[in-house]
C-alpha cells in the first residue's frame, strides 16, 4: 500500500524479493498455528470426552472456579489484542515511539492476566483444589452398638471442594465429588500450558520491545515480525476464549459470583 | 498403442545428451569446502550443511537403534531367553522400537533429503526459514540426547506404544524421561514441516508450477502435512500421560473411572499418520529413481501426485485399526476397517505406476535402482499383509502377533529403509561430489534383500501360528522359525553395514563424481557436485515437465536462464509460447 | 471336508470359528498373493526383458492413461471390499455370543488367568472345556491390559480393566492349546501362558465331579482370609439371614467386631474373635438380646478350623451395611467379574 513500506528494508538472501518474503513468513506462522491447533484439540477432546461421561461432576468443578477473575481476565487478554494490532498498524505508519509503547501496554496487560491466574492458582491451592489421593483422618463415629459404621476417610480434596461449592451455594447430591478431580486435572493442563503459551508470548513481546527501542522497526517494512507476533498472541487469546467456556461456563454462574470472586482475588472477603 | 502417446504440448529443445563432466576443477567453492570451521557447521544456516548434519545423527542412532534389534533377536534364539533376563529383553524391544521410529524413521528423508533437495528441486536457494532449520536439528538433537540418556540410566520397558494403565501406574522406569524426549523430538518435525510446506509454496522458481514439481517434492510436501497435523496430538497425549503418572488422578486409570482406551485413540491418532509420515518421502524417492534407471517418464505423474495427498488425508481417519479387539465397539471397527482398505488403494495405485514406468524401459541395474527393485518387491508383500489386518475379522487372530511384526516390519524396512538407501546411494554422488563402487552396492542391494527376506518372512508363519509379540519366551515349537529369523538378521546386519564402509570409504577413494553421473533430469541436477554454496549460480526457469527420459537425445529439464534480480512470479511464465532467450 | 485339511505348518483348527476363520484367512490370502506375485513377476519380467542395451535406447514417452489408472484402482478396491464385507461378517459373528449358554469367568492380573467355571470350579491359567459345547466367555483385568488369546480357536479379546468383555467358543477338537497373553503387560507378560484342555464329554464331567478340583482355600492363590471367607460364607448361604437387605432374623453383622453385645438375661459380652467363632461353632451358647435362637451350628465336620479363621475374618471385615451380601446373592465369581450374567452380545459394556 505505501509506496515506502516495500523498500528499503534488506531482503533476505535466499528470497528473490520482499513481497516473497513477507509472503513465506505469514504461511509460516499459520502453519505453526495449525499445529497449535491441534495441540490444545487433543487435550480438549480429551476433555469433551469425560464431559460427555460425568456432566454433573464437571458442572459441580466448574462452580467451583473463580469467574470474576476470569471475567477480567477476558478483558485484559482481548484489550491486548487490541494494542498489539495497533503495534503493527503503528510500525506500517513509520512510528517507531508509538510500537515500543504499544507493545509496552500489551506486555503490561499480559503480565495483569499472569499476574490475576497466579493468584487464581495460589487460591486454588490455598482452598485445596488441587487433585490428589491425600486422605484426611476419618472422623469417629459417635454411635456404637448394634450395625454402628465406621465412618471412611475422606479425600482432603473431596472436603475442600464440598467447602468451595457450599461457598458457591451449589448443591452436591447426585455428583461423585472424588470423581471431581478429573475436571480440575484438566483445568489445571489446559490452563496451564496456556499460561506457558502466555509467557512465551510476554517474552516474545519483550524482545521485540528490545528491539525497538535500538531501532530496528525504523522500517516500516519490518511489521511483519510484529505482525508475526500479534497473529500467534491473538491465537493464544483464541485458546483463552475457547477455555472460557469450557471450563468456567460448564455450570451454572449468576453474576454476584463475579463479584465475590473479585473480592476473594483482592482479599477482600472472607 | 499410438493413443497413449500424447501429442507434446511444447516444443523440445533439442539438446545434446549431456557432456562428458569435465576435469574436477580443485578451486571451485561448494558447500562442503567454503568454510571448515566447527563453529560454520554447527551454526550453518546452509539447508545442505544441515542435511549433512541429519544424516550424520540419524546414522549413529540408527547403529543404536540396530543393537537393540540385535539384542533382541539373540535373545529369541532359544525359547527361554538366551542373552537377556526378561525385564532387560523388555527394555530392549522398547529401545529398539522407540529408537528406529522417533530418532530414525520420522526424520530420516525428510531431515537428509527433504532438507538438502527440497529447495534444489524447485529452484531455490535455501530453504524459506534457514534458522528455524537448525533450530530443528538442535531441538532433535535434544529430544534425542534425553532418550538416549535415559536408556543409560534404566531404559524404557513399555513398548513404544506406552498404553496405560501399565505405563502411567504399573512400570517402574523411566517413562517421565522417555516422554519428554519424544514430546521435544516432536517439534523438530513440526518445525521441518513448516519449513518444507513454507518453501514448497512460496520459493519455487519461475515456471515450476505444482504439475512439474519432482514427486519428491510432492512426496515431503504430503509428509509434512502429516507431520503438521499429527504431531502436537502425540505430544499432548504424552503431557497427559505424565501428568497421569506424576498425579494419578484417573485420566487413563479405569478404577478412577478414566479411560484407558482414549489414551489408545489419542495415541494411535497420531502414530497411524506416523506410518504414513516414515514412509511417504520413500516413496517420494523412488519415484525419483525408477524413472531415472528406465530412462523413461514416470507412467501417472498426476496419479502418484494425488494418490500422495490421498493418503496423507485418508490416513488421518484410520487410526482405530489399530484397536479393534481392545474394545472399542463394533461399529467403530467398521468404520475405520472401510476407511482402511480405501487407504490401501493409493498404494497400490503408486506400486502398479512405478512397475508401468519400467515397461519398455531401458532398465539400468545401477545401485539405486537394486534398491528400488527391492523396494518394490518388499514393500508389496509388506502392504499386503496389511490388509489381512484390516480386516475386521481377520485381524482377530493376528492381532498382537508376529504377524503384525513382520507386516510392518516388511513396509518400514523393506519398504521404507530400502528406499532411503535408494536415496542415499541416488543423492550421495551429488552430497559428496565422490562416486562409491557400485559393485559393491549393488551386492549389498542384493544382501540386505535376501536377509530381510530370510528375517521376516517366517514371522507371518510363527504370528499365523499364533506368537505373541514382545515375548522373550515362547514355546519350544517356534524355535526354529526364530532361528532363521535371527540368522536372517545377522545378513541383514552385514547388508547395512556394507553402505558404511564404501559410502565412507569412497570420500577418500572415490572418482570425482561430476554434475550429473546419472544422467537425470531435476534442477539438482543441472549444478556441480557438490553444490554451490547457494544452489544455483543463476535463478533457474523451468519450462518442461519433469522426468522427460523419452525425448530423443534426452532432454534436461529446464534450461537455467540468468534473470535480472527482479523475480518473476512462475504465474507469468506460459509453458508454451515462450521463447528461451539468452541471458540479460 | 476343508476342516480335517491342514496346512504344514499352521496351527491346529479347535473351535468352529477357527474354520470360518481360516476359510476368509486363505481368500485373503490367495488374492493377495495372485495379486502380489502377478506384480511382482511382472516387475522381474521387466527387468529382464527391458534391461538396458548397450547404447542410449529411445524408450516411447508413454505419460499415463485414465483408463488403465480406472481400472487398477476399481479392481484392487473390489477386493478388498468383499474382503471388508467377509471379514464383517465373522466377526460380528464372533462378537455376539449366545446368552443362555455356560457362562466362564476369565480375569488376568499380572501375570496370571484366574478361570472361573460356571460351576464354581476355579483354576489358574487352565481352561478345561468340553467338546462342542458353546460357551460364554467374559473377561476383565485387576491391573493393566492383558489379552485372552487362543490361537487355536483364533480367538483374542483385550481384557481392560473396568470392562467386560464378552466371547464364545464352541471346541470342535479334543487336545491342548496355547493361551497366552497378547497385550504387553509387564516383565511376566511372557509367562502369562497356559493351556486350553478340551475333553470329551464324559472326561468334562468326570473332572468337574471333583477328581481334579483344587481344594478350597488351600490353594496359595486363591486370595485372602477374608476372601475365602466371604466365599464360604455364600456357601454355607450365611447370608439367607444375614444379610444387606436387612430381611432378617438375624443381626446385622457389620461393624459388631469388638463391640459390646447384649445378651439375653441382662448381661453383655465383647464381640471378639473368640465370640465370633464359639457364634458359629455353638450359636446357642450366647444368644443376643431380641433374637430367637434359631441360627444352625457348624461343626468341624462342616467347616474346617482354617475355613473358620476365614469366615471370622470376613465378617471382621464388614464395616458398614453395604459390605454385606444380599439375599440372594450366589457363590462368588472371581474378583471384577460380574454378580449376574450379562445379555448383550456386544463386545464391550458401553
Amino acid at each position: 500500500m505505501a509506496a515506502n513500506v516495500h523498500d528499503a528494508a534488506p531482503v533476505a538472501h535466499h528470497f528473490n524479493n520482499l513481497q516473497q518474503q513477507h509472503d513465506a513468513i505469514r504461511l509460516g506462522i499459520w502453519l505453526f498455528l495449525v499445529t497449535e491447533v491441534l495441540f490444545f484439540g487433543g487435550a480438549m477432546c480429551a476433555y469433551t470426552a469425560y464431559r460427555i461421561w460425568f456432566p454433573k461432576e464437571f458442572e459441580a468443578g466448574s462452580a467451583a472456579l473463580n469467574v470474576g477473575i476470569a471475567s477480567v481476565n477476558t478483558f485484559l487478554l482481548l484489550a491486548s489484542s487490541l494494542t498489539v494490532t495497533l503495534a503493527v498498524r503503528a510500525c506500517y505508519d513509520g512510528q517507531q515511539k508509538l510500537v515500543q509503547f504499544w507493545l509496552g501496554v500489551t506486555i503490561i496487560l499480559g503480565s495483569l492476566f499472569l499476574a490475576l491466574k497466579a493468584r487464581e492458582y495460589y487460591l486454588d491451592f490455598e482452598e485445596g483444589l488441587v487433585p490428589s489421593r491425600k486422605l484426611v483422618s476419618p472422623q469417629q463415629s459417635s454411635m456404637i452398638g448394634e450395625g454402628a459404621a465406621l465412618a471412611a476417610p475422606k479425600y482432603a480434596f473431596v472436603q475442600s471442594l464440598e467447602r468451595a461449592l457450599h461457598h458457591a451455594g451449589y448443591p452436591t447430591e447426585g455428583v461423585d465429588l472424588f470423581r471431581v478431580q478429573l475436571f480440575f486435572m484438566f483445568y489445571y493442563i489446559l490452563t496451564g500450558l496456556h499460561v506457558i503459551h502466555m509467557l512465551v508470548g510476554i517474552g516474545l513481546l519483550g524482545w521485540q520491545f528490545f528491539l525497538a527501542k535500538f531501532g530496528f522497526f525504523r522500517y516500516p517494512a519490518r511489521y511483519i515480525y510484529i505482525e508475526v507476533l500479534s497473529v500467534y498472541w491473538h491465537f493464544v487469546d483464541m485458546v483463552w476464549i475457547f477455555l472460557l467456556p469450557l471450563l468456567y461456563l460448564a455450570g451454572p454462574h449468576h453474576f454476584g459470583q463475579v463479584i465475590s470472586g473479585l473480592q476473594q482475588a483482592f482479599g477482600l472477603s472472607q | 498403442m499410438n493413443k497413449t502417446i500424447p501429442e507434446l504440448d511444447y516444443t523440445p529443445q533439442m539438446v545434446p545428451y549431456p557432456e562428458p563432466t569435465p576435469a574436477e576443477d580443485k578451486n571451485r567453492v561448494h558447500y562442503l569446502n567454503v568454510s571448515d570451521t566447527v563453529w560454520s557447521w554447527l551454526f550453518t544456516l546452509d539447508h545442505k550443511r544441515i542435511g549433512i548434519l541429519y544424516l550424520v545423527s540419524v546414522s549413529i542412532f540408527f547403529v543404536f537403534g540396530g543393537i537393540a534389534a540385535a539384542l533382541v533377536r539373540t535373545n529369541l534364539l532359544t525359547p527361554t531367553g538366551a542373552i537377556l533376563e526378561l525385564d532387560q529383553y523388555n527394555k530392549a524391544f522398547t529401545a529398539h522400537g522407540t529408537i528406529m521410529l522417533f530418532l530414525f524413521l520420522i526424520p530420516v528423508i525428510p531431515g537428509v533429503l527433504g532438507n538438502f533437495f527440497v529447495p534444489m528441486m524447485i529452484g531455490a536457494k535455501d530453504m524459506a526459514f534457514p534458522k528455524l532449520n537448525l533450530l530443528s536439528w538442535y531441538v532433535y538433537m535434544a529430544g534425542a540426547m534425553f532418550f538416549v540418556w535415559q536408556l543409560f540410566v534404566g531404559g524404557l520397558d513399555t513398548g513404544w506404544t506406552l498404553y496405560p494403565p501399565y505405563t502411567s501406574q504399573y512400570s517402574h522406569t523411566n517413562v517421565l524421561y522417555a516422554g519428554l524426549g519424544i514430546f521435544i523430538t516432536g517439534f523438530s518435525s513440526i518445525l521441518t514441516a513448516v519449513n518444507i510446506i513454507a518453501t514448497v509454496h512460496k520459493m519455487r522458481c519461475p515456471g515450476m508450477t505444482w504439475s512439474r514439481l519432482p514427486l519428491f517434492v510432492w512426496a515431503m510436501y504430503a509428509t509434512s502435512l502429516i507431520q503438521l497435523l499429527g504431531t502436537p496430538v502425540l505430544a499432548v497425549t504424552v503431557l497427559m500421560l505424565a501428568t497421569e503418572r506424576l498425579f494419578g488422578i484417573g485420566i487413563f486409570d479405569p478404577t478412577l473411572e478414566g479411560d484407558p482406551l482414549l489414551f489408545q485413540h489419542l495415541f494411535w491418532f497420531y502414530s497411524h499418520p506416523a506410518v504414513y509420515i516414515m514412509i511417504l518421502p520413500g516413496f517420494g524417492v523412488i519415484s525419483e529413481v525408477i524413472p531415472c534407471f528406465s530412462r523413461k517418464n514416470i507412467f501417472g505423474y498426476h496419479a502418484i501426485a494425488w494418490a500422495s495427498v490421498g493418503i496423507a488425508v485418508v490416513g488421518f481417519l484410520v487410526w482405530g485399526h489399530h484397536m479393534y479387539i481392545a474394545g472399542q465397539g463394533f461399529y467403530l471397527g467398521m468404520v475405520f476397517s472401510t476407511l482402511t482398505m480405501l487407504v490401501a488403494v493409493p498404494s497400490a495405485i503408486k506400486v502398479f505406476n512405478w512397475v508401468a514406468t519400467m515397461y519398455r524401459g531401458s532398465i539400468h541395474f545401477a545401485p539405486p535402482m537394486s534398491f528400488a527393485i527391492a523396494f518394490l518387491f518388499l514393500f508389496t508383500i509388506g502392504g499386503l499383509t496389511g490388509l489381512h489386518l484390516g480386516v475386521l475379522g481377520t485381524d482377530i487372530h493376528l492381532h498382537d502377533t508376529y504377524f503384525v511384526v513382520a507386516h510392518f516390519h516388511f513396509v518400514m524396512v523393506g519398504g521404507m529403509l530400502v528406499a532411503w538407501l535408494a536415496g542415499l546411494h541416488y543423492y550421495w554422488p551429488k552430497m559428496t561430489g565422490r562416486m562409491y563402487n557400485t559393485f559393491w552396492a549393488n551386492v549389498a542391494a542384493i544382501v540386505v534383500c535376501v536377509g530381510f527376506f530370510l528375517t521376516f518372512a517366517p514371522q507371518f508363519i510363527l504370528g499365523y501360528n499364533g506368537m505373541p509379540r514382545r515375548y522373550p519366551h515362547y514355546p519350544e515349537e517356534f524355535q526354529i522359525l526364530n532361528i532363521l529369523s535371527t540368522a536372517g538378521a545377522s545378513i541383514q546386519a552385514i547388508g547395512f553395514t556394507m553402505p558404511a564402509i564404501y559410502l565412507l570409504g569412497s570420500l577418500v577413494f572415490g572418482r570425482p563424481a561430476g554434475n550429473n553421473p546419472w544422467h537425470a533430469t531435476g534442477l539438482e541436477w543441472q549444478v556441480p557436485s557438490p553444490p554451490p554454496p547457494h544452489n544455483f549460480e543463476q535463478i533457474p526457469i523451468v519450462y518442461y515437465p519433469p522426468y522427460e527420459y523419452s525425448i530423443p537425445n534426452g532432454l534436461k529439464h529446464v534450461v537455467i536462464h540468468s534473470l535480472n534480480g527482479n523475480g518473476v512470479h512462475s504465474s507469468d511464465i506460459t509453458p508454451k509460447h515462450q521463447e528461451v532467450t539468452s541471458g540479460s | 471336508m476343508f476342516n480335517d485339511f491342514q496346512l504344514p505348518l499352521t496351527p491346529p483348527r479347535a473351535s468352529s470359528f477357527a474354520y470360518e476363520y481360516d476359510l476368509l484367512f486363505w481368500y485373503i490370502s490367495l488374492v493377495v498373493l495372485l495379486g502380489g506375485g502377478l506384480t511382482i513377476a511382472t516387475m522381474i519380467y521387466f527387468c529382464f526383458r527391458y534391461a538396458a542395451k548397450s547404447e542410449p535406447a529411445q524408450t516411447p514417452r508413454l505419460l499415463g492413461s485414465t483408463s488403465i489408472e480406472v481400472t487398477w484402482t476399481l479392481i484392487p478396491f473390489l477386493f478388498f471390499a468383499s474382503f471388508f464385507v467377509w471379514g464383517v461378517r465373522i466377526y460380528s459373528n464372533k462378537i455376539s455370543a449366545p446368552i443362555d449358554v455356560p457362562e466362564y469367568y476369565v480375569v488376568g492380573k499380572q501375570w496370571m488367568w484366574k478361570i472361573q467355571h460356571p460351576t464354581g470350579q476355579r483354576e489358574i491359567n487352565e481352561l478345561h472345556l468340553p467338546l462342542n459345547r458353546t460357551v460364554r466367555i467374559t473377561g476383565t483385568s485387576e491391573d493393566v491390559i492383558h489379552d485372552f488369546a487362543i490361537p487355536a480357536f483364533r480367538s483374542k479379546f483385550d481384557v481392560v480393566p473396568g470392562r467386560y468383555v464378552t466371547t464364545w467358543y464352541h471346541p470342535t477338537k479334543v487336545g491342548k492349546y496355547h493361551i497366552f497373553c497378547d497385550q504387553y503387560c509387564g516383565m511376566g507378560h511372557s509367562q502369562m501362558v497356559g493351556t486350553v484342555i478340551v475333553m470329551n464329554p464324559s472326561d468334562y464331567d468326570a473332572w468337574l465331579q471333583g477328581l481334579h478340583v483344587s481344594e478350597e482355600g488351600k490353594n496359595p492363590v486363591d486370595g485372602s482370609a477374608s476372601w475365602e471367607g466371604k466365599k464360604l460364607f455364600l456357601k454355607l448361604q450365611c447370608n439367607a439371614c444375614h444379610n444387606a437387605d436387612g430381611v432378617g432374623r438375624a443381626p446385622q453383622l457389620a461393624g459388631i467386631y469388638m463391640q459390646r453385645r447384649p445378651l439375653q438375661g441382662g448381661r453383655d459380652v465383647l464381640a471378639d474373635d473368640a465370640y465370633l467363632r464359639e457364634s458359629i461353632r455353638d450359636p446357642m451358647a450366647k444368644i443376643v438380646d431380641g433374637w430367637k435362637p434359631i441360627m444352625p451350628a457348624y461343626p468341624r465336620s462342616q467347616v474346617s478350623e482354617e475355613e473358620l479363621l476365614n469366615l471370622v475374618a470376613y465378617i471382621r471385615s464388614l464395616r458398614n451395611a453395604n459390605d454385606l451380601p444380599k439375599r440372594y446373592d450366589r457363590y462368588p465369581a472371581p474378583v471384577g467379574a460380574p454378580g449376574a450374567p450379562t445379555d448383550e452380545g456386544g463386545l464391550t459394556r458401553e
